[in-house]
């Protein structure tokens, strides 16, 4: 497995897609960005534990639920590397490893990418992760 | 009017849910949510919905066994029920139009406004 596969020309946020979100839910490109990112640090360790107590079932289910929200805040490459995550367990625990790992430099990425947006809009400071 | 209109979202995704309630309570809907398939039955009897928001991959409950149970009570039977869902095989596809979902839909091709549009024209 290779980081971003299949995902090359995509950004690691596409802010259009986050503004767009933002605008419509009435939630704001920080409120969004803040639930986004609280609810990856919580999946990201679950995903943590899944793989180490084996349970391949709750593992599957927590990738693909991150998936999910990646996509739809506009993380398609993060999603992609979960998506591969959530396929994992079928090749064995080993793979799931290194496609966590994976994940979790995509979500740094994604973490820096977002304080950095947030911190440039007026009037609103860098978002905690 | 949408206004009176109630919507349950059944989603276990935090992110999810709170993006589609968000979009629909601008939307003028009355929005409740269930996070699991289990809470989402006891919903539907307490809230009396006139759609429902439904994922497949739930807790406790399985989506497509949630919509069996809704659509076994003959009250029910007309009850606008969106699938929404992003696992989706063939098999899968057509064993939620079998137990009657009233519309299948692939959540990571349905924005949030897409959605809204979705469900007012189901009630309309």
């Amino acid at each position: 497995m290779t980081d971003n596969h299949g995902a090359e020309g995509l950004r690691i946020v596409d802010v259009a897609r986050l503004h767009t979100l933002g605008e419509e839910t009435g939630l704001g490109i920080r409120g969004v960005a803040a639930l986004f990112l609280e609810q990856m640090e919580d999946q990201l360790a679950d995903l943590r534990s899944a793989i180490h107590e084996r349970a391949v079932l709750t593992l599957a289910q927590s990738a693909h639920r991150c998936a999910g929200s990646s996509v739809l805040a506009g993380m398609e490459r993060l999603s992609r590397l979960l998506r591969e995550l959530e396929h994992a367990p079928a090749e064995g625990l080993s793979d799931a490893e290194g496609c966590l790992a994976s994940v979790e430099r995509e979500f740094a990425a994604v973490t820096s990418e977002l304080s950095a947006l947030l911190a440039a809009t007026p009037g609103e400071g860098p978002v905690a992760a | 009017m949408t206004m009176s209109k109630r919507v349950l979202i059944i989603e276990d995704n935090n992110v999810l849910a709170t993006v589609y309630r968000s979009s629909l309570c601008q939307a003028g809907f009355n929005v409740s949510v269930a996070y699991d398939g289990q809470a989402g039955l006891d919903q539907v009897a307490k809230f009396s919905p006139d759609l429902i928001v439904l994922d497949l991959m739930l807790p406790k409950v399985d989506g497509l066994e949630v919509l069996r149970r809704i659509r076994s009570d003959q009250a029910r039977a007309a009850l606008p029920i969106i699938v929404f869902s992003n696992s989706y095989t063939s098999d899968r596809t057509q064993e939620c139009w079998n137990a009657g979902a009233t519309q299948v839909v692939v959540k990571a091709s349905c924005p949030p406004k897409q959605l809204v549009q979705i469900v007012g024209s189901s009630l309309s």
